[in-house]
Formats: C-alpha cells, structure tokens, sequence
C-alpha cells in the first residue's frame, strides 16, 4: 500500500513524466533504429552532402551526404547505454567505498584522501587525463567518466553514512548483536537509496555530457561512428555553410541530459515530504 | 534477597572521554553487582555517567573518543572487557539486551516489525524464517500487543510509541537472555502507556530476568526498584534499598533530588532546587558534590570522600556518615 502511494506520487510528478516519456521514446528510437531508421547510418553520398531537411532526410544529411537522422536514431545506441555503463562504474566503486569510509572509521581517512585527490581535479580534467592514460575510443571514455565521477558518489554516501550510523535503530540492531556488514547492507545501504538514485539520475545528466565532449574532442567514438557528440565534432567545421550538421546532434544531447535532470528534481520533489504533492 | 553469585559484576569501571586534548571521565569508579531477578535502578542527571556505564556493558562505547581506562565487568564471571568482538557480538541480543529511550526511532523505518524481531532471532538462534516469524508472533503476543498476527506486517510508522517500545522488548526477550539493559525505556511515553510499559518489564522480573534500569525518574523509581544507585559526576553517591532511600537518603545529593519531587497537596511557591547545576569539570580535590551542597564542611572541600558501608547493600558517598560506616573504596 505505502510503494503504491510513493508509485503514484512519482507517476503524478510532471518532471518526472517529461523526463521519463523522453527518455523512454530515446530508447525505443535506440532499440529500433535498424527498422525506423530510413537510410543506412553509414552509407556515404557526396552528392547530396550539406542538405538541409528534405524528402527522405527528415534532419538533412551531413558532410558526407549521410543521413543525419538515421545516425542519430543509431546514435542513441552508444551514447544511452555507455552512459549507463559509466554510471554503474561510478557506482560499483563509488558506493562501497562510501559505505566503508562511513562506516569504519580508520577506513575513513584513507579513502577520503583519495577522493579529495579524484575532487581536486575538475571533473572533466581528470577524465582527460585518464583517456589520455589508457587510450581513446569509446569503452576507455566510459570508463574514464566513470572514474571521475566515482569519488563524487563516495562522498555523497560516505555523509549519508556518518548520519545514518547515529540513528538509534542502527545502536539497537549493534545491540542486538548485528555484524557491522549486516548493518550497513540491512540498515544503512537501503535508507541511502532514495538519495542515491536522485544523485544518480542528475550525475547520468553530467555523464551524458562529458562522454559526449570527450567524443567532441575526439577522444571517444572516432570517425565514422554515428555517436552524437562525435558527430557535432564532425559538423563543426561547416557551421557557417550547414549548421544543421552539428545542431541536431546537440540538440538531443541536451534532450537527454535535460531530461535526465528533470527526472532527479523530479524524484527528490516526490520524495521531500516538504514540498505538496501535485504542484510543480 | 542477597543471592549467591550476582549475574553482572562491575568492578571499579573508570571511562574517559578525551576531546581535543582534553579528558573527561565520565565514570569514575563505579562498581556494583546485578543479582538474578533484580531490578536496579541507576539515577543521577544527564551527564552523571548513567548511559555510559550502560554502553560500557554492551561494549559499544565509541572508542575513541572513549576509553575504557580500568576495571572489570564480570557477566557470569567472564570479563566483558576482554571479549573479542565475535563473542562480544554473540552476548550482545543473546544474553543482554538493551532498550532504548526512542522507540519511535529504534526500529529501521524501511522493514514491518515483524521481520526486525525475527532477524534478531535468527542472530542468535538457528531457526528458519518461518520459524522465526512464528517466534516473533509469540513474543508480540507476551508483550501485550492485539492481534499479533496482523501486526508483524505492519511498518515502524504505523504503530505508536507504546506499541513500538513493546516491540522493542519483544526484541530483547526474542532469545532468552538474562539481562535487561533499559535506558530511560518511557521517558517517550505518556504517563499512561509509561505505567504499561513498567508493569511489562516488572513482569519480566518474575521470570528471573534481572534488569538494569536507567532513569532520571524518581516515581519510576519507587515503583519499579529494589535497589537504587545514585550517580552524580561519573560516581557512585549512595547505593540503598529502595525503600531505604525514600525514607531516609543517606547522602546531601539524594536527600537533595527527594525534596525537589512536587507532592500532591503541598502549596509552596516554589519547588526545592539543589543549588548551581552540574559542571563539566569535577572539583579539583575533595567531593564532587562539595559546590553544591548544603551541609559543605572544610573536610569535604579538601579530600574526596570514599563510598561508606552504613550496612549492608547500604553506601553513601559522604564525609558525614564518616562515623556510621566502613570505608568501601578508597581513592
């Protein structure tokens, strides 16, 4: 009865039904692309390069004379589920990290250290430095997001942590004769998640966009790939003759981070008790 | 009811809370024994070092800052100190449970009561799930709670404060341990449910239960106690019976407390306050209670006064019983 409420509360929210319905029709158009795509992503056509939109080319076609709106359609194949790729990284690492600098404290200076280390750099820094390591291309984009953004994660639960050790339900469990590891995945882990997933949907916002600067930049998906921030990079050289080559792209970039973001306001609206229901 | 070898024992416990460079002992000294079937209340203000001893039983004291700088605390003559953190768990829940001030937020909000009960059960005891879950309808049944059955699905916030606490018992009972740590278990509650709550852990005393109960309550006091121990500033003031105690306190500090509890039927103005207030820092030398006492000779203000034995069971921590008793303690 109390997840229906809360279920209900998170389907009423409009901020969460924009992002949601958006993020859901970008993955339909990923998971569909081979059948909804008119032409194929990669098939090169110089004489029909620069066009604006036209019959057959709802977005126009590119540089090359591809079709801008099949490349986007495929493009939604990398650029969603390596962002999520990338989350999860951030996540794996960051949140156990967390839990334990939180939880034990000589863990805590240790770990904490090596974050302020991750933080002092900024974030998109720091993933230059680490493709710069391991290479470009793709799977090292994600992985060097993910790293980046790992340390932000241990912080945010390291705090959670440190307050939710103080609640007296964590003293009764210890007095009961818990296990310090029967605490944190019983009693604190599940009581950080609704603050996790808020923070998770608003870093996939960040994720998107670094991911995609770094392709920008020409570190991630390289040439011919139809990933969208590759393919803003690719137009940008024309932007004065067809500055649809490189709009478009941008234009779903900043759909999907907006959306994503509106989907992390959304939730921690429907979950602060202090904000009424319905409004917003 | 002096009984042959007492559950818990403490000796002479000595804690120290050190922060930045400071140190503050919290308990200095105190020793007592919890016999089978007793019911000992600790009192004393907040900060007199009562929840701390509590703590230091249950080897939960955050160390640091805490420190645990001597003594011995003997459950069934094995020294708590000394125990592993494996053992300290498994007598942790097993054989002594404790109970808190907060029911309402003692109980994780995210899982029905019923499945809290039965994870401590199965801390301690090799059942299975369903096993546990018949357990925990059995034991909300012995804490007074309608319709058990029902009730184990319900989550924290759909019960009140009473119920919760029941909960709570429900938990420390859940395998059998010996010992009751209570610290300040109604100070939540309405007077109602307070007085159902004391006749609860009461009747936990008549199966031989023996219970530890900390409170700065003097009516919870006279009605729940055998025997009274006094805390003032980490120590141990006067140590009675409780009928003892009500009649005639042995110390300044207790007679103090007694005369500040308003009566039905009397109509002064104000009520009777111990003058100053509870500092942080202990007098340099002499008693703890020498700023603040009315009966203050030059004795009390040079040297600390030993715990006296008037007789037997009977302590009091004051220079004028000097002559009524046998030093304890000395420092």
């Amino acid at each position: 009865m109390r997840r229906d409420g809360l279920f209900m509360k998170l389907l009423r929210n409009r901020k969460i039904m924009a992002g949601v319905t958006i993020l859901l029709l970008f993955t339909l158009c990923g998971i569909f692309a081979p059948l909804l795509a008119p032409h194929d992503p990669y098939e090169v056509n110089p004489s029909i390069a620069y066009q604006f939109p036209l019959a057959g080319y709802p977005l126009g076609t590119d540089e090359f004379g591809r079709c801008i709106f099949s490349r986007i359609l495929y493009g939604a194949r990398l650029t969603l589920p390596l962002s999520l790729l990338s989350l999860a990284i951030a996540m794996v690492i960051g949140i156990p990290a967390g839990l334990l600098s939180g939880y034990y404290k000589p863990l805590d200076g240790v770990i904490m250290r090596l974050t302020d280390l991750f933080l002092a750099f900024p974030g998109m820094l720091l993933a230059i430095a680490i493709v710069a390591i391991l290479g470009s291309g793709v799977y090292n984009v994600t992985i060097a997001v993910g790293l980046g953004t790992a340390p932000v994660f241990a912080r945010l639960v390291r705090g959670e942590v440190l307050s939710l050790k103080q609640m007296p339900y964590v003293e009764a469990a210890k007095t009961s004769g818990a296990s310090g590891w029967r605490i944190i995945l019983l009693h604190i882990l599940p009581n950080c998640l609704s603050t996790i997933a808020v923070f998770a949907a608003m870093q996939m916002a960040w994720i998107i966009m670094s991911m995609s600067t770094l392709s920008f930049l020409g570190m991630g998906a390289q040439a011919p790939s139809a990933e969208w921030g590759a393919m803003a990079s690719g137009g940008k050289n024309y932007i004065g003759r067809a500055l649809h080559i490189s709009a478009f792209p941008v234009v779903f970039i900043f759909l999907s981070v907006l959306s994503f973001n509106m989907l992390g306001n959304g939730i921690r609206d429907a979950l602060d008790p202090r904000i009424s229901d319905g409004n917003l | 009811m002096e009984q042959s070898a007492p559950v818990l024992r403490i000796d002479g416990l000595r804690v120290d809370f050190r922060m930045r460079g400071r140190t503050n002992r919290a308990v200095d000294g105190v020793s007592f024994a919890l016999n089978k079937g007793e019911i000992l209340c600790i009192v004393g203000e907040s900060g007199s070092g009562k929840s701390v001893t509590a703590l230091s039983i249950m080897g939960l004291l955050n160390v640091p800052p805490a420190e645990i700088v001597s003594g011995e605390i003997l459950y069934k003559g094995m020294d708590l100190l000394k125990c592993g953190e494996k053992e300290m768990r498994q007598i942790r829940g097993g054989q002594i449970a404790m109970i808190f001030q907060e029911p309402m937020t003692s109980l994780n909000p995210l899982y029905p009561v019923g499945k809290q009960i039965a994870e401590a059960i199965r801390l301690h005891k090799h059942v299975n799930a369903k096993e546990a879950q018949t357990l925990a309808v059995e034991l909300l049944k012995k804490v007074g709670i309608p319709s058990p059955e029902r009730r184990i699905h319900d989550y924290p916030h759909q019960m009140s404060g009473g119920m919760l606490q029941r909960v709570m018992i429900a938990m420390a009972l859940s395998c059998g341990g010996q010992v009751l740590i209570a610290d300040e278990p109604t100070t939540a509650l309405d007077v109602t449910i307070q007085a159902q709550i004391l006749d609860l852990i009461a009747g936990l005393k008549e199966e031989s239960m023996s219970i530890l109960l900390i409170t700065h309550d003097l009516g919870v006091v006279a009605e729940m106690a055998d025997n009274v121990i006094v805390m003032y500033m980490g120590q141990i003031m006067e140590k009675a019976r409780v009928d003892e105690l009500f009649d005639s306190p042995a110390h300044p500090y207790t007679e103090g407390l007694l005369k500040s509890i308003p009566r039905l039927g009397q109509n002064e103005e104000r009520l009777h306050v111990i003058p100053g207030s509870i500092s942080d820092d202990a007098p340099e030398k002499g008693c703890r209670f020498y700023p603040r006492c009315e009966y203050a000779t030059e004795k009390c203000a040079v040297s600390v006064p030993p715990l006296f034995r008037l007789a037997k069971g009977r302590l009091s921590r004051c220079w004028l019983r000097e002559n009524e008793g046998v030093a304890e303690d000395e420092q």
